[in-house]
């Protein structure tokens, strides 16, 4: 069904792209014409995928609208509460009938079929709408918001639509707070030489991560993944570190290019990714990943279940939960559950043992051995998630568990393709010792020219013959 | 210890910091761009753009046109062409995967820049006719020409992709990027495939020896093709058969198709000569529908291994001989099909 291809990386989206900057810069003496273009346009980029999507788009948007101004307007904290579970309920039960249906209906079936009972499972053969549990998300932070009394319900149903629809992070995130989007969207942006500077960096090495390093990195892991009882010991570690290098390259690349063609509209969507893979601990790890996706689910989900206030038992259930969920929110599929039971697992444990931390920041232990070991103690226990996330099967996991450590198998010259990733660390690691991650925009203009045309010349050159999709774009 | 993460620090920047550093890829990239148009890596590119640029010379003493593949690129000598038949001669062959598109194309840039050819000599090896066009292989035409003069028969692509064959046609770096990585990952690939394709008539002739153990292995590989496909010609060879036929009833030269050379053991075997009995009688019927259209090889000119680059081009030492065999084949074609064109005007 889908018309054209509105890929980041397709020529399809950049030529979009040229001609709505175009409009936009065209409309800017007038906010509500501008606001209208880009929610044309966003609205356009998601009917592209599949036009009879766009329904449940504008169902999400129009029933977060409608009953943010019944919250608002309630008399009572009762009343305020069902239309709040209203809201709620609607856009999960959207999301649970095109996302979970199907996938719930055979894992019944294949359970009665364990305990001797043969049903047959209704399944609908659901397609799944591109970036249905980042927009429902939102919408769902926004009623949250407005029934705390966090802000003011909007009255504005074209702004509240662009709001949810703002094409640059509609089908993959970063999942945006009203309080920030809206505020932008409300007043008329201005675009700064800082913005056009960051802007380039972002998209380029955005583009890069995706293109050359993780499309590069996702040959190794599908040749190791796909042929697995072929390999073992490094080269299922390489299989392993070539899929964590891939997902993260994905959606980080993905995150840059969707904050920098923002930015070009004077936009300014939150951090998503904090060089993830420096981490001291599983619990840093989530101020680092995704960190959207983890603070929505801290807000939203965590704290309303009770958060650390009841006890140490309570907040441990509720950890995990969060997280169980948090792993069911990235598919349907049981490894995604396991996966996300596996980090609630890992929270709980050092909660249990080592109690909450004070702050938001890094736990990096004092000594520079100790940091060391912390951050490799970290990147194993993540590198053993990512077995998890993607593992096509519960056999192929164990035979990974129990081969990995065959060192002396003879290795394939799969490790090459994850050579360009060699880029992406040196960057990273300056700016983790900068602690500024907009390091390499500080570098002299002929320097950092430089740097650009490098990476032009290594998407152009290093893309995979047919790059694929983003890998959240599933989500 | 607990220490803040890293965070995106506030960076104070002028525009003319910002222009000034995007100046430095935007005009290096430029720089390279204009360097790759003007000599290509991809030897693909060097030859249809040099074979497009000899359309320009086509002027109006123009004998012989000779278009085809690469079989015909290799194996036909234009200046024994000229010899034979007077006028000049040009080879304006490329390769097989242009289909015979590449032909209707190149004719009608020919004709738009006022050559007049007597005859048009067509050369594809058997296999070219019974395949698809894949249309990213067109980037190194002058697509913008031919997508705004309508050259027929047009592509039958959307909008998306029309733009991307033309992004990849005008941004050498991204339409030349496979072999580009392949020169970076081997240097001395690029100086293998060194081959002088600046003659002023567009003969490209293959000067390296024959490999006959190789052309009998690669007959194996065409018979075990010809298993799977039979597929004689596909829907857009057979278009552009009908556009290179209403070209010559309009300007009034007779076209001419012929199978490229052939190593004799692959044109001997009994599967070859039943599949190409059935291209015979299909080009025989669509010879029929028009009086300037001429299939000159019902019987498939061959040579020995020993005079073979693979089992279907010659090595140099073999064109002066394929060429003057289609000579003799056209002489003897041309009087009747002189007076085929007669007997049909005057029944009307």
């Amino acid at each position: 069904m889908r018309a054209l291809s509105m890929l980041f990386n397709s020529l399809s989206f950049l030529v979009f792209f040229a001609v709505v900057l175009s409009l936009y810069h065209a409309t800017r003496r007038s906010l509500r014409l501008q606001n209208g273009v880009l929610l044309a346009s966003s609205y356009a980029f998601y009917g592209s995928w599949d036009w009879r999507f766009l329904g449940l788009l504008a169902f999400s948007t129009g029933v977060a609208f409608f009953f943010g101004k019944r919250i608002a307007s309630a008399d009572g904290v009762g009343a305020r509460r069902v239309w709040l579970a209203w809201a709620v309920g609607l856009n999960l039960a959207v999301l649970a009938t095109f996302k979970y249906l199907d996938f719930f209906a055979s894992s019944l079936s294949q359970l009665f079929d364990a305990i001797g009972f043969h049903i047959d499972p209704l399944t609908l053969g659901i397609v799944l709408p591109i970036g249905i549990s980042f927009y429902t998300f939102q919408a769902i932070g926004y009623v949250v918001d407005v029934y705390y009394g966090r802000l003011e319900p909007s009255r504005d149903l074209m702004e509240f639509a662009l709001f949810i629809a703002f094409f640059p992070h509609l089908v993959a995130g970063p999942i945006q707070r009203t309080t920030v989007l809206l505020e932008q969207i409300r007043r008329p942006r201005t675009i700064s030489p800082a913005q056009i500077h960051s802007a380039a960096f972002l998209i380029l090495w955005g583009y890069f991560k995706k293109v050359v390093i993780a499309d590069q990195c996702g040959v190794a892991a599908d040749r190791i993944f796909g042929n697995y009882n072929e390999y073992g010991g490094l080269d299922l570690v390489v299989g392993v570190v070539a899929f964590a290098i891939q997902i993260y390259g994905d959606f980080s690349g993905y995150t840059d290019i969707a904050r920098g063609i923002s930015k070009l509209m004077g936009f300014e969507l939150m951090l998503n990714f904090r060089l993830p893979y420096l981490a001291s601990s599983p619990r840093e790890f989530w101020r680092r990943w995704h960190i959207s996706l983890s603070t929505w689910l801290r807000d939203y989900l965590y704290i309303p279940l009770g958060g650390d206030r009841g006890g140490r038992i309570r907040t441990c259930r509720n950890l995990f939960l969060t997280m169980l969920l948090g792993g069911l929110w990235h598919g349907a599929a049981w490894n995604f559950v396991a996966w996300g039971a596996y980090h609630g697992l890992l929270l709980v444990g050092l909660r249990f043992f080592r109690g909450a931390t004070p702050g938001r920041g890094s736990e990096r232990p004092a000594s520079a051995w100790g940091g060391t070991f912390a951050v490799l103690g970290t990147l194993a226990a993540t590198l053993l998630g990512w077995m998890i996330f993607r593992a096509d099967s519960p056999q192929q996991f164990a035979y990974f568990l129990l081969h990995i450590f065959d060192l002396g198998t003879p290795v394939s010259d799969t490790y090459r393709l994850l050579l360009p990733a060699a880029v992406l660390l040196l960057v990273e690691l300056a700016q983790h010792r900068s602690g500024d991650l907009n390091i390499m925009t500080r570098l002299h203009p002929v320097a950092l020219g430089s740097f650009y045309l490098f990476l032009v010349i290594a998407i152009c050159i290093g893309r995979a013959a047919q790059s694929p999709a983003f890998i959240y774009y599933r989500f | 210890m607990f220490t803040p993460l890293p965070e995106e620090q506030a960076i104070q920047v002028s525009w003319r910091r910002v222009i000034l550093t995007l100046l430095v890829p935007v005009v290096a990239l430029a720089g390279i761009n204009a360097l790759l148009m003007r000599f290509p890596v991809s030897l693909d590119f060097r030859v249809s753009a040099r074979k497009w640029a000899l359309t320009e010379r086509a002027g109006t003493d123009l004998g012989t046109l000779v278009l085809g593949d690469s079989t015909g690129n290799l194996g036909v000598d234009p200046a024994l062409l000229e010899q034979a038949f007077g006028g000049k001669a040009l080879n304006l062959c490329t390769y097989g995967e242009l289909r015979a598109v590449d032909d209707a194309w190149m004719l009608q840039e020919v004709l738009r820049r006022g050559g007049r050819p007597r005859r048009v000599l067509i050369v594809h090896a058997y296999d070219t006719w019974r395949g698809d066009l894949d249309p990213s292989l067109t980037t190194p035409y002058p697509l913008e020409r031919i997508f705004r003069l309508h050259y027929q028969p047009e592509l039958d692509i959307n909008l998306g992709a029309r733009s991307q064959l033309l992004f990849e046609r005008y941004f050498p770096l991204y339409g030349q990027s496979a072999v580009l990585k392949q020169v970076l990952r081997d240097p001395l690939w690029l100086k293998r495939w060194n081959v002088d394709i600046y003659s002023p008539d567009g003969f490209i002739p293959y000067n390296k020896p024959a490999r006959p153990s190789f052309v009998v292995q690669d007959a194996q590989s065409h018979l075990r093709r010809l298993e799977a496909d039979h597929r004689i010609i596909s829907p857009i060879n057979e278009t552009s058969l009908e556009v290179l036929a209403d070209l010559a009833d309009q300007y009034g030269f007779d076209a001419y198709i012929a199978t490229g050379p052939l190593y004799e053991g692959l044109a001997r075997s009994p599967e070859f000569i039943s599949y190409h009995e059935t291209l015979r009688q299909r080009f025989e019927e669509i010879c029929k529908g028009h009086s300037r259209i001429h299939y000159l090889t019902p019987e498939p000119i061959s040579f020995p291994a020993t005079r073979m680059h693979n089992a279907d081009h010659v090595v140099a030492e073999a064109t002066d001989d394929y060429t003057r065999q289609l000579i003799e084949l056209i002489r003897n074609m041309e009087p009747s099909s002189e007076k085929r064109v007669l007997n049909r005007t005057q029944q009307r």
